[in-house]
């Protein structure tokens, strides 16, 4: 037998130990090296890439929007895994949390969830459960805007209120004194909504974090974790966490609270307890 | 035979289970699987029967049940849950179920099949296959056919349930002395009397993924007991696989200066799947037996292991390699074949990939990837050996490789990054696959056949994502919010606050001042009247009424200045209260001469007091009103 034919019909390659110590490349030439991998189709390696990039802990939106393209690259590939529609919504989600406003980021987002409706199975009324509830209402209000708008606006009315006050106090004439006082009083309005709105915004960034289902379907379970039948969560589903218990998290999704399992979900953005 | 040797047989030693004793798997899920402690046993003496159910749907499993033969008393089923995580291709898979274990007696000899069981799984009724064991009349099995020290199973009971020999009846002969005295589990005092139940870790801290190995042993003094009713110590946060190495090893030990015995009776090797601090959580036992009462069992003594906490941290960041996979921990080889190593394009290879080492074995490799070659999922297969202290694993994928496109393709590597435990690195391993030929022709591309069929294909919901970035853009890191500070809540509620304090500080003031210079007026008219009063009276020569008046602006112009009510004073300490309400010595005294001479002219009509003291009054009204709080 020649080496020739040997090696075309059973070469055996047995490098069984090539050990390296591991290189590691630096977090933009990481990104750079992810990119240039989702535009050559090599999906998986791009996908890699970013994991590995947020597992280090390197935050920046647009590492988190690539991650997203990447398993949306997938996806587009007909290579689909179960999750990755919820995992492409987790990192552009992550990518608005640290980047509001993104507007990338914002359509990529919604052309997933319009992805998950429509494969999710039809209910009574003939379409699908509502992929995403929302906050709860309280919290709706609170998310109208931003913490930071809440307080600049909080900031403003006293400011208004102050002035006003001021004002009316050493004003001599009617004029002034009514201005001052209109002044005041709209201070006083701003003040009295901004301020408690301020306080509530805050209170959502300390107490809850956000998370997306990663997997097809999250299912509510027990405290001892067996099942509920209970419509479950679909992937791509942004749910606030209230707390862990245990092994599981609570989470609240539009108005429904339980326990879930954290495997279920990928956490977005952490609850700030600095 | 001696007691020793009969306590040695009721803790037992492992011999392989036989065909009788493997599990009957009853579905593909769930799966169940019954099983007795011995296939023959004597009458009279007590059977244990154990049934294991998982699954990884969503069913609802309840209701185990057991059909006996007459003549058999059953009691039981002693339920308990039961879970397991399972990590494969990168998936991880939670199975539940529980274990039910019921106990038997026969009171007729003779073979029997015991069953069938039952469960319901979401209400539907699930069977479990019967099995034979064979009744012998009591005394009639010999010490050798007596039911075999069982396996360690880690699904079932602990260990074999044995009869409870009267005192005075040999024990079964056969089997080694345990060893002699270690002292490595030896103990300054017993964790609990008769017997306990210890656990002990290699490690107290590790990383996500590194072999954490739990021994639980089980400490007896020699006595005759049962030990029915195990529950396995959840360990929730890990990742289990039982390791047979050094199992139901015993040895003496000593224990508060007594002998004692200890026996392995769980050795389990956890992998911790997050970082935290996680527990072991507890194993517990019933020991039934002479002396051994509780609230357990059938009256027995319930024994419980003390949970362990385990500060598990991932690998560090530093220097973390790229697709490295958090749980990825150990030591592991690669190797590879590919064959063949010539397919027309269109066709396919098979790769495979063996992964080989210490650890809980990963569950994917890094495979190369490049356009016009596809990677079907692997097909896996893994032996993983736990005979030993270390987890060790051989894993096989075999990937199906198509190539569209003709030409030399280089495959690339097969990597896999881990992190050592040992070491303390991360390591790459990795294997070259070498280069295919791909011959022939490109098959034709799926549009083209596509284009000739009547459907358009179907649109891409994602054509509106904008594509990856290839360069990072202006990211603020996030600072510490205004909103936590003090002084933002302090500016925006403050700062009302305060206008309106000092308005309300500002208006006081200015009211106690009006109030203040009010009075100062009403005691500026009373010192002129006065003042003009002393004049007429001293024109007309009145030196009374003029002295009198004096008097009285005197008195008005002190209070005015001082506040003091010189009036209802004596003269000896009028000039006094007059320093001390601020006025100097030289004015007080002035004052109070005036005064004393007001006095001589008010009672000396004759005359010789002097001139009239209106013109001094006036002055020292003056000076008082200057000395005096301004107006």
């Amino acid at each position: 037998m020649s080496a020739r034919s040997y090696s075309s019909r059973h070469l055996f390659v047995a490098a069984l130990l090539v050990v390296s110590s591991a290189h590691a490349a630096s977090d933009d030439e990481v990104f750079a090296e992810g990119q240039k991998a989702i535009e050559a189709g090599r999906v998986r390696e791009a996908i890699e890439l970013y994991e590995g990039l947020a597992d280090r802990g390197f935050a920046h939106p647009d590492a988190s929007y690539n991650r997203g393209v990447a398993y949306l690259a997938r996806v587009r590939a007909h290579e689909e895994k179960p999750g990755d529609l919820g995992r492409a919504a987790a990192a552009f989600e992550e990518c608005l949390a640290k980047r509001p406003g993104d507007e990338d980021a914002e359509h990529a987002l919604e052309a997933v969830r319009n992805e998950v409706a429509k494969r999710l199975p039809a209910g009574e009324s003939g379409k699908g459960p509502l992929l995403d509830r929302g906050p709860s209402p309280r919290d709706a209000v609170a998310g109208l805007l931003p913490e930071t708008s809440w307080a600049v606006l909080a900031l403003g009315g006293s400011l208004l209120l102050t002035l006003g006050l001021l004002g009316r106090a050493r004003a001599t004439t009617s004029r002034p004194r009514l201005i001052a006082t209109s002044a005041g009083l709209a201070g006083l309005v701003v003040l009295l909504v901004a301020g408690p709105l301020t306080a509530i915004a805050r209170s959502i960034r300390r107490t809850t974090a956000t998370g997306v289902v990663v997997v097809k379907e999250a299912r509510w379970v027990k405290d001892d974790g067996t099942l509920l039948p209970d419509t479950p969560v679909p992937e791509a589903a942004r749910v606030e966490i209230l707390e862990r218990k245990g092994v599981l998290l609570r989470v609240r999704w539009g108005k429904t609270e339980g326990l879930v399992r954290p495997l279920d979900l990928r956490i977005v953005r952490p609850m700030d307890t600095t | 035979m001696t007691r020793t040797r009969w306590v040695q047989a009721a803790f037992a030693t492992s011999v392989s289970l036989s065909c009788v004793l493997a599990p009957r798997p009853l579905l593909a899920a769930p799966k169940a699987t019954m099983r007795p402690d011995a296939t023959a046993v004597e009458v009279g003496e007590v059977l244990t029967i154990t049934m294991n159910v998982l699954t990884d749907g969503n069913e609802e499993l309840a209701d185990p049940t057991l059909a006996v033969p007459s003549g058999f008393s059953l009691r039981g089923p002693q339920v308990a849950t039961q879970s397991s995580v399972s990590i494969i291709n990168g998936r991880v898979t939670m199975q539940k179920g529980f274990t039910a274990t019921w106990v038997t007696t026969a009171t007729k000899p003779g073979t029997f099949s015991i069953g069938p069981g039952g469960l319901r799984a979401d209400g539907k009724k699930l069977k479990v296959d019967p099995f034979t064991v064979t009744i012998h009349p009591a005394g009639t099995m010999s010490h050798l056919k007596k039911r075999p020290a069982r396996l360690f199973d880690p699904f079932g009971g602990l260990l074999p349930g044995g009869p409870q020999p009267a005192d005075d009846e040999p024990p079964p002969s056969g089997g080694a002395d345990p060893s002699p005295t270690d002292s490595k589990l030896a103990l300054d005092a017993p964790l609990q009397p008769q017997a306990f139940l210890r656990a002990i870790v290699d490690k107290t801290e590790a990383k996500v993924g590194e072999q954490v190995t739990l021994s639980i042993y089980l400490y007896a003094q020699p006595r005759f007991f049962q030990v029915i009713d195990p529950h396995e110590a959840s360990a929730q946060d890990f990742f289990q696989r039982m390791l047979t190495a050094g199992e139901n090893e015993q040895r003496m030990v000593p224990v508060g200066g007594q002998t004692w015995r200890a026996q392995l009776v769980r050795r389990v090797a956890l992998f911790p799947l997050r970082a935290g601090d996680l527990s072991t959580g507890a194993m517990s036992v019933t020991l039934t037996g002479n002396g051994f009462r509780g609230g357990g069992v059938r009256g027995g003594m319930v024994r419980e292991s003390k949970p362990i906490v385990i500060h598990v941290t991932e690998p560090p960041t530093d220097g973390r390699p790229t697709g490295y996979v958090v749980g990825d921990v150990g030591s592991w080889s690669l190797g590879a074949t590919v064959e063949p190593r010539s397919v027309p394009a269109g066709g396919s290879i098979a790769v495979n990939v063996l992964l080989r080492g210490t650890g809980n074995p990963p569950g994917n490799v890094r495979i190369p990837e490049q356009k016009g070659v596809t990677w079907l999922e692997p097909e896996v297969h893994e032996t993983i050996d736990v005979d030993r202290p270390k987890v060790s694993a051989n894993k096989t994928f075999t990937y199906v490789v198509s190539f569209r496109d003709p030409g030399r393709v280089d495959l690339g590597e097969v990597k896999l990054p881990y992190w050592d435990p040992d070491k303390k690195v991360y390591l790459l391993a990795r294997v070259p696959l070498g280069a295919v030929d791909v011959t022939g022709k490109a098959p034709a591309s799926p549009s083209a056949s596509a284009a000739s069929t009547a459907s358009a294909p179907p649109a891409d919901p994602f054509a509106v994502v904008a594509p990856a970035r290839s360069t990072l853009g202006a990211h603020q890191k996030s600072t510490r919010p205004w909103t936590d500070s003090a002084w933002f809540w302090g500016i925006l509620l403050g700062a009302p606050l305060l206008v309106v304090a000092g308005e309300g500080a500002t208006r006081t003031a200015r009211k106690l001042r009006a109030a203040r210079l009010a009075s100062l007026d009403e005691a500026g008219k009373k010192i002129d009247e006065a003042l003009a009063e002393a004049d007429l009276a001293a024109e007309s020569g009145d030196k009374k009424r003029a002295a009198a008046a004096v008097e009285r602006a005197i008195n008005a112009s002190a209070e005015a200045a001082t506040g003091v009510k010189i009036r209802g004073l004596l003269r000896a300490d009028l000039v006094g209260a007059l320093e001390g309400a601020g006025l100097p010595n030289e004015l007080a005294q002035a004052v109070h001469d005036l005064l004393a001479r007001g006095d001589t002219w008010r009672f000396d009509p004759s005359g010789d007091a002097g001139d009239s003291p209106v013109a001094e009054a006036r002055a020292l009204v003056k000076r008082l009103a200057k000395a005096g709080p301004k107006g």
